[in-house]
């Protein structure tokens, strides 16, 4: 003759992993923060100290430097460029998901997302000599501060 | 589109005062950008690799791109004959990782 065994909730067995998954999931459907990074392109190098205007060829910045990731003509004169792209994205979303049980839920989300450029520009005379040079270094200005820089004003 | 990188035994071929427009197409093929110049034109070919990681922690995630290039920039004057090049080979740096 068996004896039945009364059944023992799986909260007395397992309490350090229900009660956490039971507190995550509610959590998970209430609050969720993404961070996203996406980079293209290699970095751009610094090349004021070796490049000089009227001197620098456009062979000795190829050699240096390698392919420019754009090339145009502008003015007469040849222009490469080089960049590095930084995007930055992130989001912070607040809900209660009510609407199986209830209908209406109520959701509140925020989300930023800053691109910035590396960039080096470099502009050759017919002659292939180094006319102009000029560059941005977007990557300095920090995220954070950039996005919110709206609510410190 | 599969990532395949440029052949470095082509690229020696490459020879400035030489080499023409002809001769490069058909050993690199069609370029996948052509610019005109004041003085001729550039002849881009370009090859990329993104590789692209995501991490969800219950109420975070995390993710991240990372692509790069493999790219060679072809001058040509206007007689067609190849006057510079550069060559950037970075495609292999794409790397998983995450965003911080």
């Amino acid at each position: 003759m068996h004896t039945r065994q009364p059944m023992v909730s799986p909260f007395k067995i397992f309490p350090f992993v229900m009660y956490p998954f039971i507190v995550g999931s509610l959590i998970t459907g209430c609050v969720s923060y993404r961070v996203i990074k996406a980079v293209e392109g290699r970095s751009v190098p610094n090349i004021f100290a070796e490049f000089q205007v009227g001197r620098t060829t456009l062979q000795e910045a190829l050699q240096t430097l390698g392919a420019p990731d754009q090339v145009a003509e502008l003015e007469g004169k040849d222009v490469l460029i080089y960049q590095q792209s930084l995007l930055s994205n992130s989001g912070l979303s607040f809900g209660i998901p009510l609407t199986d049980i209830w209908g209406p839920g109520f959701d509140f989300s925020a989300y930023g997302e800053l691109v910035r450029y590396d960039l080096v520009l470099l502009s050759f005379t017919l002659d292939g000599i180094l006319r102009e040079i000029a560059s941005e270094k977007g990557s300095h200005y920090p995220y954070l501060k950039t996005m919110l820089s709206e609510m410190q004003q | 589109m599969d990532y395949y990188p440029f052949d470095a035994s082509k690229l020696a071929k490459l020879t400035p005062g030489k080499s023409t427009v002809a001769q490069v197409t058909e050993m690199l093929g069609a370029p996948s950008n052509i610019v005109k110049l004041s003085n001729g034109n550039a002849y881009i070919y370009r090859r990329s690799l993104s590789k692209g990681t995501g991490i969800w922690l219950l109420i975070v995630s995390f993710g991240n791109y990372d692509k790069h290039y493999d790219q060679i920039v072809i001058f040509f004057d206007k007689k067609n004959i190849l006057t510079h090049y550069g060559v950037t080979l970075d495609a292999h740096k794409a790397a998983y990782g995450l965003p911080f």
